[in-house]
């Protein structure tokens, strides 16, 4: 099942997807071409980063695509960084009342090597959340502490799939909260024998 | 309720939080004395009365100290801004000369069963008045118990799920997926199971929100709002928002407080404090 579960996460096959076509002749797999209209009563903005995405070290080629969330009818705006060697960074924000932006880091490593860590954290400093919010903070540094922290240890001796909450943004809003997912399977016969993702959710009262 | 409940010393009530409080209060004016620091203990014996009486008199000047600490009294007021010991002290915030001699904390329309914040955190809200130059705080809200938040959920769910979906990140998202999940029960099996996944939810630390604990796991961190407006209805012309934001991010950096929100220019229009109980000397 955990072996499904990444070959669906990687594939974004979540059955409720709205892929936008590629634009003829263009070197992305497929483009945003229009982004998913967000309610008039959700105040934060919401945009795919391809174009600073793909300015990246190793120059990622990146698949955007958009679509509205089931559950909430939010905007949802996914970009899919393919970097040509086996690892693949998501980064996904769905924002409204409250802004959710997660990046993951789907690795053919049992564990995230540093240079997978280095593109997840370019991907995440080039979001408009983490810009505005989180700019002083150094995202290399924090997912590797992540990674190395004994929270991140004493879950990860538990079980090959967990989620946790860390402290290390604080938070800004009583709404706010971040959490680290890693999901590991090392006899998957999945492209991807890992997943790591930070997740962020800032705004909102939360209660 | 002021920083103490009831009077301690001599003659007084002496409830054992009070106390204990107090006891600790006079640790750093001991240290000064080159005395050793009171034992950790709820009771009132003639060391913390002679204590207090050294206090009343080395420090306020009383000419007959009466070992005596009234809640909102100028004795418990200048005990909270004395400079905490050393090492400490360089951090520690000194009190402003213009300091109020009384400042007490209180709570709002927060249930009785729910009072529970610790002396200590009190007597943080007590320091960060001295500083502010303000004679009170009233809290609006404290912790909220797993059943009581899945009660509130799954009353908004049933309004307007979709929402709800938009309001909550990924943890309270998880909460209303069992309320969705699982609408073909009656309202108190899904309410039950909702509280079960908050409880889950807790158990890896993640919290629908931030007021929502256990009673066991709100007394290892006192998660609390000072309101606004409540506090602006008793403070009078001592009130200040600024000054009081600025003493709370004071003691924050100084250690006193582990998670500090300014959310007066948000719609709940308070400062949402996390404190961890005796995590650092008064």
């Amino acid at each position: 099942m955990l072996i499904g579960a990444l070959v669906a996460w990687a594939l974004g096959a979540t059955g409720i997807a709205v892929h936008f076509a590629a634009a003829a002749g263009s070197a992305s797999p497929a483009t945003l071409t229009k982004a998913p209209v967000a309610p008039s009563s959700c105040p934060i903005g919401i945009a795919t980063a391809q174009a600073d995405l793909e300015r990246l070290a190793g120059h990622p080629q990146v698949l955007a695509s958009g679509w509205k969330d089931i559950d909430s009818d939010e905007p949802v705006v996914r970009d899919t960084l393919d970097f040509g060697d086996g690892t693949t960074v998501i980064v996904e924000q769905k924002n409204c009342r409250i802004a959710n932006l997660s990046v993951t880091l789907l690795s053919p490593a049992a564990v995230p090597n540093a240079s997978g860590i280095a593109r997840m954290a370019a991907a995440l400093g080039a979001m408009p959340l983490w810009k505005q919010r989180y700019r002083g903070q150094d995202a290399s540094a924090l997912l590797a502490a992540e990674l190395a922290s004994a929270s991140f240890a004493e879950h990860h001796k538990q079980g090959p799939s967990f989620t946790y909450a860390t402290d290390a943004l604080p938070p800004q809003s009583e709404g706010d909260e971040a959490l680290i997912s890693f999901m590991a399977d090392s006899d998957s016969a999945s492209p991807f024998r890992s997943a790591f993702t930070l997740s962020i959710s800032a705004g909102g009262d939360g209660d | 309720m002021s920083v103490i409940a009831k009077s301690v010393g001599k003659g007084g009530v002496n409830l054992p939080d009070d106390v204990k409080l107090v006891r600790q209060l006079l640790g750093k004016f001991l240290k000064g004395q080159g005395k050793p620091p009171l034992s950790d203990s709820g009771v009132a014996d003639s060391a913390l009365t002679s204590a207090i009486e050294s206090f009343q008199s080395k420090v306020m000047g009383f000419p007959k100290p009466d070992g005596r600490i009234d809640p909102g009294g100028k004795t418990i007021a200048r005990l909270l801004a004395e400079p905490a010991a050393k090492p400490a002290a360089a951090a520690a915030p000194a009190a402003p000369a213009d300091a109020p001699t009384e400042v007490s904390v209180t709570y709002g329309a927060v249930d009785k069963a729910l009072q529970i914040v610790s002396p200590y955190s009190i007597a943080v809200v007590g320091k960060a008045l001295v500083l502010a130059k303000m004679n009170r705080a009233v809290i609006t809200s404290t912790l909220r118990l797993p059943a009581d938040q899945a009660r509130i959920m799954y009353g908004n769910a049933r309004t307007n799920l979709k929402n709800q979906f938009a309001l909550y990140g990924s943890t309270g998202d998880a909460v209303l997926k069992v309320f969705e999940e699982n609408e073909d029960k009656s309202e108190a099996q899904i309410i039950n199971l909702m509280r079960l996944k908050i409880e889950e939810l807790l158990g890896q630390g993640r919290q629908v929100s931030r007021h929502v604990t256990t009673v066991a796991g709100y007394a290892k961190l006192n998660v609390f709002d000072i309101g606004v407006n409540s506090t602006k209805a008793v403070a009078g012309k001592t009130f200040s928002i600024e000054r009081l934001t600025g003493a709370f991010l004071k003691l924050k950096k100084d250690g006193y407080i582990k998670t500090f929100i300014d959310e007066t220019a948000k719609s709940n229009r308070c400062w949402h404090l996390e404190i961890v109980p005796n995590a650092k000397d008064l």
